[in-house]
């Protein structure tokens, strides 16, 4: 394109061209597809320049016909639920400023402080290599002792013992479905299947079943998704949830949890 | 389909990880409300809404094309959160519409408009800075307005010709840039 035609466009956009000047001008950009993008980009580049919000000219193309997809799609409005939902615990927790929420959200600030500083470090292990040696299955919760050695839960803890991992998720999954109450146990077995077999998506979904069952062992959902994190070579999540451990001496693996922020 | 360009905090975004969201509203969303409160006076309502549809934002983007952050995390999502607010006020000072079809079909593509705009304040905040510094400042200047005698001292000119024909220039190379880079196509065509 030449200089000549792009003065024109700065004419046209500028709305300096008579009537009947812009109509011809129409005329040839609605024959000219070259000239029609241009005169586009150029009248993007004014908004911009001027700060300008309101332009919202949106081409159709094969990326918007994408994101129009999947902003109808399930998924997409699960994703909205989800986020409605962590802030309307935000919103919840605010609400009831106690002492212990200030502490721990001082503890959250000097853990986050501590992560801009940590960048500074590197560590001489890989985070698989820190995943292998931090993780054991002497943390899994001993689910035998809870029940009949012959119920899908026993079953299903031998099969993950003798590593049959498939077998283990099977007995499980029918034992989640025969019961109604949420049992945290399960999840955090689940959630070490997947972790092992690197299903970070399915690992969390269980684990945070275990975390949001406010029992005690919600730490222990926090400590293996730490390790899931570490496993799939994420230290930065790895590292916001073994924060979110050393926030309480009485958390599952305090001291573990310390020790490996300080490694990472 | 999910990128493996992704930052970390964006993957456990889309998987959708509870932690993690709610370890960035703890860290981010006061920061959002501050903002929102001193620029316009907007409620706490404003701000719930620009951070839930910023974190939305990036999860589509996220998942239909990945997103390149240069900045850190927390930087990025806050740039986003701030261009939302601005085009929301600016939406506010328009013409309220009383046709309630119209206004459907904006929400509709609202979170499509807020996507291509983001994407496209970025593209040009980026190629911006691949301009030298004498060409970028000036063509602020001149679409900040600033009168030509003005811009011709500033920038030592000998005429408004020399100004004009040196911002002509700057602007030609400013789309010059865009055309090229791997975003344009999905941008603007």
């Amino acid at each position: 394109m030449n200089d000549e035609l792009r003065l024109k466009i700065e004419e046209y956009l500028g709305g300096i061209m008579s009537t009947s000047e812009a109509t011809l001008f129409e005329q040839e950009m609605a024959r000219n597809s070259e000239l029609k993008e241009e005169v586009i980009l150029q009248k993007q580049i004014n908004h911009h320049l001027r700060d300008d919000k309101l332009n919202a000219e949106i081409p159709e193309n094969e990326y918007t016909r994408r994101i129009r997809t999947y902003v109808k799609s399930d998924e997409a409005a699960h994703i909205k639920q989800v986020l409605k939902g962590v802030e309307k615990d935000y919103k919840e927790r605010v609400k009831k400023p106690r002492r212990k929420n200030l502490m721990v959200a001082a503890i959250l600030i000097g853990a986050l402080l501590l992560s801009g500083i940590g960048y500074w470090y590197t560590s001489q292990a890989t985070p698989q290599e820190l995943y292998a040696s931090y993780y054991s299955t002497n943390d899994l919760p001993s689910v035998i002792q809870r029940g009949d050695k012959d119920s899908k839960l026993a079953k299903g803890a031998v099969a993950f013992q003798e590593n049959n991992f498939e077998l283990a998720l099977n007995y499980f999954s029918e034992y989640i479905e025969s019961t109604s109450e949420l049992d945290p146990f399960v999840y955090i077995y689940i959630g070490v299947i997947n972790m092992e077999q690197g299903n970070i998506a399915s690992a969390n979904m269980a684990l945070d079943n275990a975390i949001d069952s406010n029992t005690l062992d919600s730490s222990r959902g926090l400590w293996f998704k730490a390790l899931t994190y570490l496993k799939a070579g994420d230290t930065e999540n790895a590292g916001l949830f073994l924060k979110k451990l050393v926030e309480s001496t009485t958390n599952f693996n305090y001291s573990k949890a310390k020790d490996l922020l300080e490694k990472l | 389909m999910e990128s493996e360009k992704n930052h970390p905090q964006i993957v456990a975004l889309l998987h959708g990880d509870k932690t993690i969201i709610g370890l960035l509203y703890q860290k981010l969303f006061p920061k959002v409300i501050i903002y929102v409160r001193n620029n316009s006076k907007g409620t706490q309502e404003d701000a719930e809404e620009v951070f839930h549809n910023a974190l939305f934002q990036l999860i589509t983007r996220a998942k239909v094309g990945g997103v390149q952050i240069n900045s850190s995390f927390e930087a990025y999502v806050f740039t986003v959160c701030k261009n939302l607010w601005l085009k929301e006020l600016s939406n506010r000072k328009k013409v309220v519409r009383n046709d309630s079809v119209f206004e459907l079909k904006a929400n509709e593509d609202m979170d499509l408009v807020s996507i291509i705009q983001q994407e496209r304040w970025e593209l040009f905040e980026e190629t911006l800075l691949k301009l030298t510094k004498n060409c970028s400042e000036l063509l602020k200047a001149y679409f900040k307005k600033v009168p030509y005698n003005e811009i011709i001292k500033k920038f030592s000119y000998s005429s408004e010709n020399t100004a004009f024909q040196r911002i002509f220039k700057c602007k030609k190379k400013l789309a010059e840039l865009i055309k090229v880079d791997s975003r344009y196509k999905n941008l603007y065509l």
